[in-house]
């Protein structure tokens, strides 16, 4: 039996990277007993396959892995049974059963939501903040140098990287980037674009990012992956 | 003061930033009590090194275990997170509630090798104390230290306020206790290390003092008056019923060793004459079957491991290790928890207990024959033959291991080029096995690989070997040589240690009190993590013993027969005549076999310390049978 199953990962775990996330998950469902069904070959592994990552220093309300499991279980003992074995800032929020067909999360998943808490060198309305948003949004291209580790940087357009951005309160800006296999944009990389036209942006730290979670963009709205419509009936 | 808001938000700046968050599973946050004495455990190298260190997970969760008492854990910080704490102006602090160091009663260090001792002053620099023990304020932490490289702790004397030498597992709380009560009574520092060092096992380096001669020779050890001549040191009594945590800490970086380990013994009298751990760490006891499985269960429950680790000095001499061995991986290989085994001796009675938990998966094993001639294993008291040694590895190989790695020293009392031309030939001898027991397979096996490993000796104290000469750079360099030119190929691999390294480890190893400066100035000078081969910088050293007149060659001598020894302060329960001995037997390549399993040799630790040799399975290995 197959569950999809939603995470948070918060402040206190912030800098776990995906690779240790990954162990993590292995590990609390071992603590917790959950009947985990096997990789075959020479080491077996409990079959785990998790959504797009998330960076390192980033809290996400909004992480997913796929579990299999020998028997059936009610989701909500799922729950219960993996929060009590984990630590607090690694909470499982959901878990939905799903076919054995289902698309994968890695093919699934194409989008990130972040919201940002800008701080100014100098206060702002929300007016003025709007009218930044709608300037910035509607140039033509949106040009960020990237580093990358061990590689040399690369030039990328962010424009065609942000599928939709708003401010949802004061200093709350909301941004739809992609992610996934179709490319990603970083929080700190929207930071640093913004700054460059608005140099009254202070400086990024990360505990100003959440990922609010990821989910899939159907053109017109972006539904989280255990919706009615990828689960089937 | 707690600065967890700006060192989380700062993190992002530097590399392997979960170093340094702690929250863990398992970790344990207690409250911060007024009433309650607070201990930082500090080990002086990275997270990962640290997080797999057995000494301080015991040490962490006896002291947590006391309602009155606290304990945190602190880990050395690399390059970057340095330069990021003292630019942001952020103290050292621990990672359960990232209180600074300062905040703390106690500042206890584990001392596992000699090559952390500038890591310690670091610490204590970035915790804004004095290095200087006598330069430390009343109301600073007491800093405490123990741990294997306790048994010289000379070097670093003048850094520590008291020492605990022996097992801490057997009198930390006592200690504590005291240390709380003397406190509590408002007496000032110097009042209540006076009257520490009452207690057995402790050890206050400011009482105790060194005489030098013209010629740099220690002329006499001296204690204050009224202060106890030698200090002993405590061990546990019966390891049954120590304390030994199940609720292991789960890091999430990968680490050294990311399982459930379990001691499965302490000590080991094979008397191999230049180890360190087989002396200091005697009398031998183990732990019975039965508590083994209990404790793995719980282990393995608390922490979501897949694996057991079985650790000891000599895992096969473990009384009942085959019956362990079984009894684990028939209870847990359908939960998919493999085992594993540390200090395999080199015969085929390990081959066969490898097996055992290696049905499945085979990497490598490893053997460590120490020495590549016969003659030689007999100067060192190794006790294995060459036959013991082809046997194994043929037996290896035939039971489907195809990387074999294999350890030597050079180095060792009365070698010749001959007995370094012995680890080739031996390498290449057991490769030729390899080669044909592959050829003649049925079955599919990978390309034989061997690769030999060859560290220098390093003469420890409280060894036979404590007077031995270490050999000098340029002979070093000439072994290296010879080796790297005779084995290659490319079934070898072929690695060593820095010599340098080597020398220094050296001196330091057999130090004495006057090293403290010489390391203060390498460490003001830059020099960190010795032991990182990246970090280590021969040219500071070589500056800071010459400002300080110091001649390193001094520490690397032969010594006399009837020297003084700086480290005669601490009594390890083995008389010195009793190293000597075995020290001229080894000259005389005279063996002396396992007093578990023969007679006694008379190295007086069973009555020292008044124990019976205790073993589980009896005083017959039922390997060796």
């Amino acid at each position: 039996m197959n569950y999809r199953i939603k995470f948070a990962k918060l402040e206190d775990l912030m800098y776990i990277s995906h690779l240790e996330v990954i162990k993590t998950l292995r590990r609390i469902i071992r603590r917790a007993e959950l009947p985990a069904a096997f990789s075959q070959g020479y080491n077996p592994r409990i079959n785990l396959a998790i959504g797009p990552p998330l960076a390192v220093g980033l809290i996400s309300k909004g992480e997913y892995f796929d579990l299999e499991l020998e028997e059936e279980m009610e989701p909500e003992k799922i729950l219960a049974d993996l929060n009590a074995a984990s630590p607090e800032h690694l909470k499982f929020l959901k878990a939905v059963a799903v076919p054995d067909d289902i698309r994968s999360l890695s093919s699934l998943v194409d989008t990130a939501i972040y919201t940002i808490n800008f701080d100014y060198t100098e206060a702002k309305s929300l007016e003025a903040e709007r009218k930044m948003l709608e300037e910035f949004m509607n140039q033509e291209e949106i040009m960020i140098i990237r580093h990358r580790r061990k590689k040399s940087d690369r030039k990328i357009d962010l424009k065609k990287r942000i599928f939709s951005a708003e401010i949802t309160d004061k200093n709350k800006w909301k941004f739809a980037v992609v992610t996934g296999s179709r490319g990603n944009v970083r929080p700190e990389e929207l930071n640093r674009a913004l700054r460059e036209k608005y140099p009254e942006i202070k400086e990024f730290s990360p505990l100003q990012v959440v990922r609010e979670g990821v989910f899939v963009n159907d053109g017109e709205k972006f539904d989280p992956p255990y919706a009615e419509k990828f689960i089937g009936s | 003061m707690q600065y967890k808001k700006k060192i989380i938000e700062n993190l992002y700046k530097i590399s392997s930033p979960e170093r340094y968050t702690g929250n863990e599973w398992n970790s344990i946050q207690k409250d911060w009590q007024p009433e309650s004495l607070k201990v930082a455990l500090a080990f002086p190298d990275v997270y990962e090194i640290g997080m797999s260190h057995l000494g301080l997970k015991i040490l962490y969760h006896l002291i947590n275990r006391e309602e009155n008492m606290l304990a945190e854990r602190v880990y050395a910080p690399w390059q970057d997170m340095e330069d990021l704490m003292k630019e942001e102006e952020i103290p050292l602090y621990t990672l359960e509630s990232y209180h600074e160091i300062k905040d703390f009663d106690i500042l206890g260090f584990t001392l596992q090798y000699e090559m952390s001792y500038t890591n310690i002053l670091n610490m204590l620099d970035l915790s804004g104390l004095s290095i200087y023990a006598d330069e430390r304020a009343e109301e600073d932490p007491l800093v405490i230290a123990g741990g294997s490289t306790v048994f010289n702790s000379e070097p670093i004397a003048e850094f520590i306020d008291l020492f605990f030498v022996g097992e801490a597992e057997a009198f930390i709380v006592e200690l504590l206790n005291k240390y709380k009560d003397l406190k509590a009574q408002g007496l000032k520092k110097d009042e209540i290390l006076k009257k520490l060092n009452k207690m057995p096992g402790v050890y206050v380096p400011s009482l105790y003092s060194e005489e030098y001669g013209e010629q740099g020779e220690i002329l006499a050890l001296n204690s204050a008056p009224g202060e106890k001549d030698r200090v002993k040191k405590q061990v546990v009594q019966n390891l049954d019923q120590a304390f030994y945590p199940t609720d292991f800490i789960v890091p999430y970086r990968d680490t050294v060793h990311e399982r459930v380990v379990l001691e499965i013994s302490r000590g080991c009298t094979r008397s191999c004459r230049f180890c360190a751990a087989g002396m200091a760490y005697r009398p031998v006891r183990e732990r019975s079957v039965e508590r083994l499985m209990e404790l793995a269960e719980k282990a393995l429950k608390s922490t979501g491991y897949d694996e057991i680790s079985l650790t000891s000095l000599s895992t096969v001499d473990y009384t009942e290790a085959k019956k362990l061995v079984q009894q684990m991986t028939e209870r847990f290989s359908d939960k998919m928890i493999s085992v594993s085994l540390s200090s395999l001796r080199v015969d085929k009675f390990s081959v066969e207990l490898a097996e055992e938990v290696n049905k499945v998966r085979k990497t490598g094993l490893t053997f460590a024959p120490e020495a590549g001639t016969q003659r030689l294993r007999d100067v060192i008291n190794k006790n294995i033959s060459e036959e013991d040694i082809y046997s194994a590895a043929r037996s290896a190989f035939e039971n489907g291991w195809s990387k074999i790695k294999l350890y030597f020293m050079i180095g060792l009392p009365t070698e010749t080029m001959e007995d370094v031309k012995g680890i080739a030939e031996m390498a290449q001898k057991i490769r030729n096995i390899g080669q044909e027991v592959r050829r003649n397979t049925k079955k599919r096996m990978r390309r034989i690989e061997v690769s030999v490993s060859v560290s220098t000796f390093v003469p420890k104290v409280f060894t036979p070997f404590q007077w031995h000469k270490m050999d000098d750079i340029e002979t070093i360099i000439k072994k290296h040589d010879y080796l790297r030119d005779n084995i290659k190929g490319r079934s070898f691999s072929f690695s060593w240690n820095d010599p340098e390294l080597s020398r220094l480890e050296g001196v330091l190893a057999r130090g004495d009190r006057r090293l403290s400066q010489v390391i203060a100035s390498a460490w003001e000078k830059g020099s960190r993590f010795e032991g990182w081969h990246e970090c280590f910088e021969p040219r500071i050293w070589g500056e800071a013993f010459r400002e300080n007149e110091i001649d390193p060659e001094n520490y690397l001598r032969e010594r006399k027969e009837d020297e003084i020894f700086s480290w005669e302060k601490l009594d390890i329960g083995i008389p010195k005549s009793f190293l000597l001995r075995e020290y001229k037997n080894a000259y005389q390549e005279i063996l002396i076999d396992d007093c578990r399993f023969a007679d006694c040799h008379g190295c007086a630790i069973c009555g020292n310390f008044e124990v019976d040799l205790e073993l589980v399975g009896g005083r017959t290995n039922e390997l060796q049978d």
